[in-house]
Order: C-alpha cells, then sequence, then structure tokens
C-alpha cells in the first residue's frame, strides 16, 4: 500500500492536495487545517497532490509490490 | 410514506450535468452560453478543476485540419473503424474539430503550438498540439463567472424517472453519506468510461453512469470493444510507452514482428492504427513457452518522437513552443517513480499488457441524445456508443489526442441539444416511493453484517476476469463462457456486498457497475462472431462481411440483457469493404 506523508510544519493549510485528489483518498481537518490520509489503500500514485502543493509539504510513497492481476492467462481461485 | 425531503436534500435545477471532468465542465459552460437564464448544476465525486483525467493525461489534442476531413473519414472508416464506424458522425466529427478549438480557446483554454502543429501520422494530415495539464482550472472559472453551480463529493449511483422521461437523479455525499435528491428538466451524462481498476492510467471510470443509464433503460452498443490495453511494466506498474515497437521474449527474438501471425488476423487488427496486436503477440509468446516478454529500451524510439519529447522530456526539454510549466512537473515526477520503481538497471525490462478498458457504451444519436427522453451524454462515457470510432475503444487504438477533443465537443453537441429541451420542459415529478426503494437497495451494504463480501475482493477479482489476455483480449468461446460465468459467480455475491462508511459505499456502488460492465463486455463479445478492429477471436479470425454489420444493441429488458442486431445502413454508406 502506497503511504502519503505530510509535513504540517510545512503545510500551509491551502486545502490544495484535498481538492487534488479525485479518489477521495485524502480528507480534510477543517479544525486543524490540515489534511488527513484516510484511504491510502485507494492512492494510484498520480501525484497529483505532490505536485499541486506550493510548499512541497505532502509526499507519495509509492509500493511497487503491489498484486497485479494475472496479465495473460487466467488464475483461477 | 416518507416525503421526498425526508428521504434526502433535495435539490432542484434545470440541467443537472453527472461528472465535471473537462466533458462536464464544457457541457455546462455550453448551456449556459446557449441559454443564460437557465439553472446549470454539475455535480461529481471530485472537486471542480481537478476532478477527471484531462489533467492526469498527456495533453495532446489532435484536429483534422480545413479540407483535410474526408480523408480522415476514409481512412478511419478502412484502418481504424474497420468499417463499423457511423460515417454520418465520424464526418461530422471530422467537420467540427477546428470549431471546437476556438470556441474551447474562448473559454480560457490557451493551445500550445497550434499554429506549429505536429504531424500527428504517417499518413493522413491529423494534426497534434498540446494543452497544460491544468486544463480545467480556466474552464472552471469560466462555469463560474457563467453562474454554473457545482455540487463536490457527491456520487450519483440512480436516474430517476417519471414513466419513460428522466427527471432527476439520486446520488449521495461521499463525505457524509447524506442522500441527495436532484430534480432536473434534463440530464447530461458526463461521467466517464470503464476502466475496470486494473491499470492506473488515472482513470476515474468505474461505469456509474454507464450503469446508471442501462438501469434507466438507455440502450447500449458496441460493448464487446471496451478492453482496451496498454503496455506496462511489471516492475513499478506504469505506462511502458513506445514499448510496443521494442519488444523481444525471453529467447532474446524481436517479437514485435511475428512471421506467424496468422496473415488475416493481420489485416483486420489494422497494424499500428490499433495497436491491439501487441497485447496478443505478447499472449502468444508467453503461451509457447517464450515468456516473459521485454521492452528493449535502446530501440525505443517514443523518447525523441514528437509526442514523447512533449510528454516524457527524457531527452531534455520539449521543443521552445511547446513548454508547459504544469505538465512538465506533472511527468517529471511520474517518470521519477518509475524510474525509482525498477528492480535493475539493465536495458531490458520487463513488460505485460495492461487493460485500460476505456468501455464506453452508452448510446448516443448524431445529437448526443440518449434512447431515453432527458437524458443526453457527452465525453468517454459514449465513445463506443456513439458509434463514430466504430470497432476500437476510444482514443481510439493508439491514435492519442482525440480523447479531449471527443470530450469537448461532444459535451458542445449534447449540451446544445439538452439546453434546448430543457427551455421548453417542465421539472417533472419524482415519486418518494421510488427513492425511498433506491435509498433501501444504496444503503444496504452499510447495514449488512461485517461477513459480507468486501469490495476490494469484488475489486481484486474483477481484475482477474478482465485482465487476462486470454479471455479479454484474444477471445474464444470457450474462454469467454468461461470469463462470463465467473462475472455471474461474483455478480451472485452483490447482494451480499457489505460497506463500512460512505467512501466505501461508493466503492461498492463502482463495484455493482464494474460487474455489469464485464456481463456487458462478456455477453456481446460472445455474441460477435468474426474479428474486427479491437474484437480479436481465435475462433473467428477474419472479419465477417455479410453477418457482422450489425451494431450489437444490449439493453435491460425486464431485469435481463437483452441483445439485439442493429444493421449499419452500408448501402448509404460512401466507404464499403473492398
Ligand atoms: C494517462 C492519460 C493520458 C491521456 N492522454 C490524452 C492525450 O494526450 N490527449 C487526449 O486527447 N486525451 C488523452 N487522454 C484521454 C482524456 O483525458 C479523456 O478522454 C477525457 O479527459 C475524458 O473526459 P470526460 O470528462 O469524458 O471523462 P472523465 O475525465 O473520466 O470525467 C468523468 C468525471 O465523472 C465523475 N464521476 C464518475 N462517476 C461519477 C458518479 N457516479 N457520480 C458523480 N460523478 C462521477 C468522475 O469523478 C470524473 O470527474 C488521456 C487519459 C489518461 C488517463
Amino acid at each position: 500500500m502506497n503511504v502519503i506523508k505530510v509535513d504540517d510544519e510545512k503545510c500551509v493549510g491551502c486545502k490544495t492536495c484535498y481538492k487534488a485528489c479525485w479518489l477521495d483518498v485524502i480528507r480534510w481537518n477543517e479544525e486543524t487545517k490540515r489534511p488527513v490520509i484516510a484511504y491510502a489503500e485507494d492512492c494510484v500514485e498520480c501525484n497529483f497532490c505532490e505536485i499541486s502543493c506550493p510548499t512541497d509539504a505532502i509526499f507519495v510513497n509509492v509500493d511497487y509490490t503491489r498484486q497485479f492481476p494475472s496479465p495473460y492467462i487466467p488464475r483461477v481461485n | 410514506m416518507a416525503t421526498l425531503e425526508q428521504l434526502g436534500t433535495v435539490v432542484e435545477t434545470d440541467l443537472l450535468v453527472v461528472g465535471f471532468g473537462i466533458s462536464g465542465l464544457a457541457a455546462a459552460i455550453t448551456a449556459k452560453e446557449e441559454n443564460a437564464g437557465l439553472k446549470v448544476l454539475a455535480v461529481d465525486k471530485g472537486c471542480v478543476g481537478y476532478a477527471g483525467k484531462a489533467n492526469k493525461g498527456g495533453g495532446h489534442v489532435a484536429f483534422i485540419p480545413e479540407g483535410a476531413e474526408e480523408l480522415y473519414v476514409e481512412y478511419h472508416t478502412r484502418n481504424c473503424g474497420d468499417y463499423l464506424n457511423d460515417q454520418d458522425l465520424i464526418r461530422k466529427y471530422a467537420h467540427s474539430t477546428v470549431k471546437t478549438m476556438d470556441r474551447w480557446a474562448s473559454w480560457g483554454v490557451n493551445f500550445i503550438g497550434r499554429e506549429h502543429a505536429g504531424q500527428a501520422h504517417a499518413v493522413i494530415p491529423w494534426k497534434v498540439c498540446i494543452v497544460d495539464n491544468d486544463i480545467m482550472i480556466p474552464m472552471a472559472k469560466t462555469a463560474r463567472k457563467l453562474g454554473v453551480e457545482f455540487r463536490e463529493k457527491i456520487t450519483i449511483t440512480d436516474l430517476l424517472k417519471e414513466g419513460d422521461k428522466v427527471v432527476g437523479a439520486f446520488g449521495f455525499s461521499l463525505l457524509t453519506g447524506e442522500t441527495y435528491i436532484f430534480k432536473a428538466k434534463a440530464v447530461v451524462m458526463a461521467c466517464g468510461d470503464q476502466n475496470f481498476r486494473i491499470m492506473r492510467m488515472w482513470n476515474s471510470g468505474r461505469g456509474d453512469g454507464i450503469a446508471a443509464a442501462y438501469r434507466a433503460g438507455a440502450k447500449m452498443r458496441n460493448a464487446e470493444f471496451g478492453s482496451f490495453m496498454n503496455i506496462m511494466s511489471a516492475e513499478h506498474k506504469l505506462v511502458a510507452y513506445g514499448a510496443e515497437d521494442a519488444l523481444v521474449n525471453a529467447k532474446g527474438e524481436n517479437c514485435s514482428e511475428r512471421a506467424d501471425l496468422d496473415p488475416s488476423l493481420k489485416s483486420v487488427v489494422g497494424g499500428v492504427d490499433l495497436g491491439g496486436s501487441q497485447s496478443v503477440l505478447m499472449y502468444l509468446e508467453v503461451r509457447d513457452g517464450k515468456g516473459p516478454i521485454f521492452e528493449d529500451t535502446t530501440k525505443n524510439g517514443f523518447p525523441t518522437s514528437f509526442v514523447g519529447r512533449n510528454l516524457c522530456n527524457l531527452t531534455g526539454p520539449p521543443d521552445p513552443p511547446f513548454r508547459r510549466p504544469t505538465s512538465e512537473k506533472f511527468w517529471a515526477r511520474i517518470m521519477e517513480k518509475k524510474h525509482a520503481g525498477y528492480r535493475n538497471e539493465g536495458t531490458l525490462k520487463e513488460v505485460i499488457p495492461g487493460v485500460v478498458g476505456e468501455f464506453s457504451p452508452l448510446y448516443v444519436d448524431h445529437d448526443y441524445a440518449t434512447s431515453v427522453t432527458g437524458l443526453f451524454a457527452s465525453g468517454d462515457i459514449c465513445g463506443c456508443g456513439g458509434g463514430w470510432a466504430g470497432a476500437v475503444p476510444t482514443p481510439p487504438g493508439r491514435n492519442r489526442g482525440s480523447g479531449l477533443m471527443h470530450a469537448v465537443m461532444t459535451a458542445i453537441f449534447a449540451a446544445t441539444t439538452a439546453a434546448k429541451y430543457a427551455a421548453a420542459a417542465s421539472l417533472g415529478n419524482v415519486d418518494a416511493d421510488q427513492v425511498a426503494k433506491l435509498k433501501e437497495e444504496t444503503y444496504a451494504p452499510l447495514k449488512r453484517m461485517k461477513q459480507g463480501t468486501t469490495t476490494h475482493e469484488v475489486v481484486r477479482e474483477i481484475g482477474e476476469i478482465m485482465q487476462p489476455v486470454a479471455y479479454s483480449g484474444y477471445k474464444s468461446e470457450e474462454r469467454l463462457k468461461e470469463a462470463l460465468d465467473r462475472v455471474l459467480v461474483l455478480k451472485a455475491k452483490l447482494p451480499n456486498l457489505v460497506a463500512k462508511d460512505p467512501h466505501d459505499l461508493s466503492s461498492a456502488n463502482e463495484c455493482r457497475s464494474m460487474v455489469l460492465c464485464a456481463e456487458m463486455f462478456y455477453r456481446t463479445s460472445i455474441e460477435r462472431k468474426e474479428s474486427r478492429g479491437w474484437h480479436m477471436r481465435e475462433d473467428y479470425k477474419t472479419r465477417d462481411d455479410k453477418n457482422g454489420a450489425n451494431w450489437i444493441v444490449v439493453q435491460d429488458k425486464g431485469g435481463e440483457m437483452n441483445l439485439t442486431l442493429d444493421p449499419l445502413p452500408m448501402d448509404r454508406y460512401k466507404y464499403k469493404p473492398e
């Protein structure tokens, strides 16, 4: 599973990462004005949160070992 | 009996746009431009300016220069559509690309290099320029200025009907689970296609809109062409651009071309223009014990090509007129992570085919009205259903650059038609009983005991059913039936789905949509007993011009998936098989 790291010190609370995440992985805490990584298991490493952050406060650590379905020959359970 | 207000938040509008990716944004803007007095509301699971695929794509915009339209129609019909395309509609497409760009530009979009557009194709004068990946930000600003209203983080799960007419939509908030009942005079579905959540490619398409329209009685067509495959790295699992031309098997033999490939199949698959043959080639090599397959990175010409240079920047920055700040940052980050994902430094990288789907069978007429009154569609959702591209999943095939163009052009068509319809219609009556029933069904996974089927289990099995080339890429009666049986087993588990919260409940609805789309794909694939375009059958290797010149139409008939044949008006069409 990808691990998304947020540097709360660098974060300026602009909410752009929340808006940029189209898979609802990132939620927003209105009190602390900081992102909440709510559904990391659904992250597909598009990195849009990362490139949209004005202060480089968020980073997606990609899990390259994730399972992929059998590419050619059906895998029967 | 509960009233509508007791069942959820009721929102009234004239025109409801479902999905505000680039097509939904373009539809909302167009509707306002056509009729400023119309109330236009757009709803999406994501946030304004960021939702959808357009900001995560290559940003290539392909157009047909004035004077070259007919050349394009003929070339596409013969080489990509494989004579299954609606030749009237593709002509309308060819004559509308330049006009679309002019209107699109007026919404604050900058076409970079339009004057120096690159040659996108070896044979036809198909031009390509580019847009930056933040393209939806100025479009969203334009929409807001025109008075379009937006609701974010809402998923639409079903359409509401009064008799035969669509009168709104039902959905809920991903954040709170709150129910929303949208009453509308007309609805435009712009909520994307289906990628079965297999290969990344950053597609939000889960087929929710296709499934909702199907349940509302809408016609579907060309569902058997929805298994677009890209080639991806087996190591980092992201797309390996250009690998298709540099394939090597485990014995070190070049296998981008395979001499023993059935010649008839070779002519059917359309060579470079469709690119579906590569996944079949890879499969045949592996089946013959010559796998795995590698990309010889020293032979991959993509990075230095026009498209490659402007996308990947592997060989330095793009040519001066083609600089794009957001896009360069986006693609550079993807490249960094890809490289971090390689396990070895060698020039041979293992590659596999990856299903991207682009399953998009919602039928629309030439004005982008669906077969259901009050329901219109635009963009990826009706890529195949519209019929313009023919026997190939859109983009189409590996000819890049028509996804964005198609999304915006068809939004202009659909919204113009829908705005006219809405202006003459009145708000329909939404039946509280219908809503209460939908609410009960939709929320059921939240109420079930924990032992049921989880959404992640369904997603995993859908991957195993839709990905193997033996099932969805190189088809045969026996294997198609086996795949369909697996879909039906999964379908039987849906009444047991469990969800832990509203986010997961949205996944549960996506699972329902994915299973429905998979069933439609396999049923129609069994029905088409020939090879045509992207539909490749090992047991019927040639195109059957006598019996195959039909569109397979799918419609719900009393809970059953009903298939009928709609003959193409071949006599009237200009280009006929030779
Ligand atoms: C990696 C990649 C590269 C690409 N490169 C190019 C290129 O270079 N050139 C080109 O022309 N095209 C390219 N494309 C294709 C192009 O991006 C798409 O064709 C186009 O953006 C589709 O727009 P759309 O609005 O129809 O669909 P989408 O962008 O998929 O938007 C659909 C929207 O509907 C929303 N939605 C879905 N279900 C629901 C629901 N139940 N309720 C509410 N909302 C919902 C989604 O959240 C999404 O925002 C690329 C695509 C990808 C993924």
